[in-house]
């Protein structure tokens, strides 16, 4: 297969997959009984009424762990070519690419010693 | 036999042109049937592997599983799929529908999607693509979205403080399964599912490479929410989580 095959195949796997997971939605709709009332639809709280907003504001150690996350994450896609290419690499090419890790690495060492990443 | 069954749907094409199809289309609806091949395919084992897992969890525990429904309990899996059709979908006031209702569908296609890529025999993958790793981690992360659509569309602070933690656990435990997919691309060198699986014919990378191994299982456990990190869906605690008003 050439090359604009390969990712046909994704395309079209993309455009008719979302089907199987309708399907039962779809037929769910169509058979089941809709009777909705006040105390159906209310908002689920163990049985009591709410209390307070609900869109609360979120604990910023989540936004901290997403951050890191995010660091790390870009350089795992900078990793990704290292690792292809490791067979082949040269001793200055490797030592590169383990630079690369201690300087992220030391990034780890940072966030932790600032208990970033502590779940307070 | 099984170079007849890969060859069934590549004999198509040349079958359709000499009808008078046009060869893009031929090759499109040849594509099609694969697709839709690969979808059933896992469907119907996981149909298959509902049942097996509930029959051995319950004997593991000393109880008998499923046994009313048909021979062996082996209808169970029928009879909760009709249960939940005709059951009625409560979309609670104030929840923001669009997304409620789509949630479900993403999380889904994340896992459809990913069969793509995963090689069922040496003859038989979805489409063998040159970054079938890369494909594979990344279509695995949408998930995670699906996850934050579901608690955040739902009227409800508990489903959105589970959400909360539920995708904290997943983006943790996505760098070290990521970092320990690196090694078995590095032994091999490539990404190529394909290339991968052949790599292995001398050692196998789980004996060659045992603590990626072991990270990216305990990883996985981790991102699929098995024992011992099923607490962050915590079904018995926060009444269900993020699923608490849908089931994702």
């Amino acid at each position: 297969m050439s090359v604009v095959n390969e990712w046909a195949f994704i395309g079209v796997f993309m455009a008719v997959s979302w089907v199987f997971p309708t399907l039962p939605l779809v037929m769910s709709w169509l058979f089941r009984p809709k009777r909705p009332n006040a105390i159906k639809v209310a908002t689920y709280e163990c049985g009591v009424e709410t209390v307070g907003d609900t869109w609360v504001q979120f604990k910023v150690q989540y936004y901290l762990y997403g951050l890191v996350f995010l660091v790390f994450d870009v350089e795992l896609v900078f990793l990704f070519p290292w690792a292809l290419a490791y067979n082949q690499l040269g001793l200055f090419q490797f030592l590169a690419g383990v630079v690369f890790i201690a300087l992220l690495a030391e990034a780890l060492i940072y966030a932790m010693r600032k208990n970033a990443l502590e779940w307070a | 036999m099984e170079q007849q069954c890969v060859n069934i749907i590549q004999t198509m094409v040349p079958c359709l042109v000499r009808g008078g199809m046009d060869p893009g289309l031929a090759s499109l609806i040849s594509i099609a049937l694969g697709v839709v091949v690969v979808t059933l395919l896992p469907l119907v084992g996981v149909i298959v592997m509902i049942w097996v897992e509930r029959k051995v969890a319950a004997r593991v525990q000393d109880r008998l599983g499923p046994n009313r429904v048909g021979p062996w309990g082996l209808l169970q899996n029928v009879a909760d799929a009709v249960k939940l059709i005709i059951k009625e979908d409560i979309t609670p006031a104030g929840a923001d529908r669009v997304i409620y209702n789509v949630a479900p569908v993403v999380a889904m296609l994340a896992v459809i999607l990913m069969w793509a890529v995963i090689p069922f025999t040496p003859l038989h993958i979805g489409v063998d693509l040159e970054i079938g790793v890369l494909y594979f981690v990344a279509i695995g992360s949408v998930g995670t979205l699906a996850i934050m659509m579901a608690g955040w569309s739902s009227n409800n602070k508990y489903a959105l403080l589970g959400a909360f933690r539920v995708v904290a656990a997943l983006v943790s435990y996505e760098v070290p399964m990521i970092l320990s997919l690196m090694v078995p691309i590095m032994l091999a060198g490539s990404m190529s599912m394909m290339t991968i699986v052949e790599a292995q014919v001398g050692m196998w990378f789980v004996i060659a490479a045992p603590l990626s191994a072991l990270i990216f299982y305990v990883s996985n456990l981790a991102e699929t929410g098995r024992a011992p990190f099923d607490l962050i869906e915590a079904e018995s605690e926060l009444v269900a989580g993020y699923t608490s008003n849908t089931a994702v």
